[in-house]
């Protein structure tokens, strides 16, 4: 009998030269597991169209939240002889209101029109209704008025511009002392001298200034003209007269017009200012895939019952306003769409399906395929989108309805295949056919409830259609989806 | 050809060489498979996600030491893993009765099919570690470090594989000689 051995010894030495084949592994099925996880990139047009439009996104909300609320403007500037002198029109960038109805008789009397041989000033004075800040914004505008001298086109397109900006804001009234007196009947006149109270402006007066506003030739026709040694006599009164006018007779005299101006065209204006606005807006959005005819996954798939499906998506909006109804919206939204493919015959032509998509036999595939069961795809096809849109208002009430249009750049994100039996999910693979990137345009809605000054509930049923189709095997088709996007916006 | 440069193509993702590479080493790490896997199936499926490993991870594979030793290793590993991931449910053993694991070569007159069917048999941990220390060479301690259990437990358990192994074989060694008497031999 032989001595004995340590088992494992034994088995070592018997076992040690031992090799086996594989049946089942091939060289075709390392092959296609190797296939690499094609790791996008994007394109550079792509990288770039989307930075553009980021960056004119950012523009346009820049220069909406900078644009100077007209109202809010102060112009400072210290009235001397000297620069009244200098000063030339083109220098001057604003003329801002005139408040001479606050003005006392005695600058009334010294701002009346005189002829002279010499050199002569127009004078322009201004005064903000912004003047609770210091009441310091008031300029002189010398213009030579020499013999030959004729007011330049400039000029008047300025004082055209100063009149629309008066009209347009609204908020300042305009107009000169000679042309208030003018307007003023005798009673009240006296009366205004002792009392600069803005009460007693009565209509006729403020349409009266409201036509000049509406003809700016008229207006500069009737432009005091004073020579330069009334010039200090007047500013010294004006300066006089800061000390002597308060905040808050000017504030009285707005709401004075506000509540006694029957104006229409005032009224008309109101109506339609327009205060620069954007926002920003965070939303969930229910993705439904509307399916027609054809395969995203493989031709021979095309009879296949081949229905659409809910998914969920993100993003964000950044709107602003482009008028009062008109604005444009950047944003960005993830979302995926779905859609399941059943009934599929575990034949052949099944098992190169599922070569296609990366999905390796397995013991359970191959009991599957022995028993010649049924199963289902499911297809999950997430993508990147960069939305540009535009939209018009067409209700501003307390739901606020638009219409919205516009184009999207998607970019694949990531796609996967699952492949379930009657019981069991069997499997996950990807399609490799799928586009990476693909527009799409964009038609619907915007429904927007305000629940408080600056927030807003939002509810944008938008259907989208991609230009090109999603994939490059023949049976593919262009993907057409619905999506309600749902959120909350903030309006700074 | 040199394995150095079949290695390097397959750095480069070249699907001949890759190719090349799997028809040479694909019945040595099947054979390896199979003493680490319960079946003919299981082994087949650990060779494939080995290779598909192998070749994901070539560039990682720096030619110092053998190539061969690399691609076993991952292979085994990917055995491991398998089986590291179902809860290991422990075997009652008499071990008062048997604490001797040698055995009269002569008594194991298997095939290597026989032999290794025997390895197959074996619960999980015990064949694992059987199979690292008596096939593969590893120590205790490499084998704790990479079941992740201690020095002790990898010693226990070869022991227990060996006593299990051991007790078939005799049990089969006496069936034998029981069906040689009853035929008159």
């Amino acid at each position: 009998m032989a001595s004995k051995k340590d088992i494992g010894k034994i088995f070592s030495e018997e076992l040690n030269d031992f090799k086996a084949s594989p049946t089942r592994v091939s060289w075709e099925n390392i092959e296609a597991g190797l296939k690499p996880k094609e790791r996008y990139r994007m394109p550079y047009w792509v990288l770039s169209i989307g930075l553009i439009s980021i960056a004119i996104g950012t523009a346009i909300i820049l220069n909406l939240s900078s644009n100077p609320n007209t109202n809010d403007k102060v112009t400072d500037t210290e009235i001397t002889i000297e620069n009244c002198e200098e000063s030339i029109i083109t220098e001057v960038p604003e003329i801002e209101n005139i408040v001479e109805q606050n003005l006392p008789e005695s600058l009334s009397e010294s701002n009346k029109v005189k002829n002279t041989t010499n050199k002569t000033n127009v004078i322009i004075v201004n005064r903000s209704k912004k003047a609770n800040s210091g009441l310091k914004n008031e300029k002189n505008i010398p213009i030579n008025t020499n013999p030959g001298f004729k007011v330049s086109e400039k000029f008047k397109d300025s004082i055209k511009t100063i009149a629309e900006y008066h009209a347009s804001n609204n908020t300042k009234v305009t107009e000169t002392k000679h042309q208030y007196q003018k307007n003023v009947n005798p009673a009240e006149k006296t009366k205004n001298a002792g009392n600069s109270d803005p009460k007693h402006i009565d209509a006729k007066q403020k349409e009266s200034t409201i036509s000049k506003i509406s003809n700016p030739d008229e207006y500069i026709k009737d432009s005091e003209i004073v020579t330069n040694d009334e010039i200090a006599t007047k500013i010294d009164t004006i300066n006089n007269l800061e000390d002597r006018i308060k905040p808050e007779m000017l504030i009285a005299k707005k709401d004075t017009l506000l509540v006694n101006e029957t104006s229409k065209p005032i009224d008309s204006i109101l109506e339609n200012k327009f205060s620069p606005r954007f926002s920003i807006q965070a939303h969930i959005i229910p993705v439904y895939n509307i399916v027609p005819q054809g395969s995203l996954i493989d031709n021979t798939l095309l009879q296949n019952s081949n229905s659409g499906d809910i998914s969920l998506g993100y993003g964000v909006i950044l709107k602003s306003h482009l008028n009062k109804k008109f604005y444009s919206r950047i944003g960005y939204n993830q979302f995926r769409i779905r859609n399941e493919v059943k009934n599929i015959k575990t034949d052949s032509l099944f098992v190169s399906v599922l070569g296609s998509i990366g999905i390796r036999p397995n013991n359970q595939i191959n009991q599957i395929l022995s028993n010649q069961e049924e199963i289902n795809f499911t297809q999950k096809i997430n993508y990147h989108e960069i939305a540009m849109e535009v939209g018009y208002d067409i209700i501003d009430k307390k739901v606020v309805t638009s219409v919205i249009g516009g184009v999207s750049l998607v970019i694949l994100n990531s796609n996967t295949i699952t492949a379930t039996s009657q019981s069991n999910t069997l499997a996950t693979g990807r399609n490799s056919k799928i586009s990476k990137t693909n527009f799409s345009i964009n038609l619907g809605a915007s429904f927007q409830y305000k629940l408080s000054r600056n927030i807003y509930f939002n509810i944008e049923p938008i259907a989208k259609y991609q230009l090109q189709n999603a994939t490059n095997n023949t049976a593919s088709y262009r993907p057409f989806y619905f999506a309600i996007q749902t959120g909350f916006s903030y309006q700074f | 050809m040199d394995i150095n440069k079949l290695v390097k193509k397959c750095q480069k993702n070249n699907r001949e060489a890759q190719s090349k590479l799997f028809h040479l080493y694909k019945d040595v790490l099947f054979a390896l498979s199979l003493k680490y896997c319960k079946n003919y199936d299981e082994a087949e499926d650990n060779l494939q996600d080995a290779f598909i490993t192998i070749f994901k991870k070539i560039h990682q594979y720096n030619f110092k030491g053998s190539f061969e030793g690399w691609i076993k290793r991952i292979t085994i590993n990917k055995a491991i893993d398998k089986y590291k991931k179902t809860p290991f449910l422990d075997v009652k053993l008499d071990e008062n009765k048997i604490t001797d694991t040698t055995i009269d070569p002569e008594m194991v007159k298997f095939s290597l099919n026989e032999l290794l069917a025997l390895i197959q048999e074996l619960p999980d941990r015990y064949r694992l570690v059987f199979s690292l220390y008596e096939l593969d060479n590893y120590s205790h301690k490499e084998i704790a470090e990479m079941l992740n259990i201690s020095e002790g437990t990898s010693k226990s358990n070869l022991h227990r594989a060996k006593v299990i192994l051991k007790t078939k074989i005799m049990s089969n060694t006496n069936c034998l000689k029981k069906i040689a008497i009853s035929n008159g031999q």
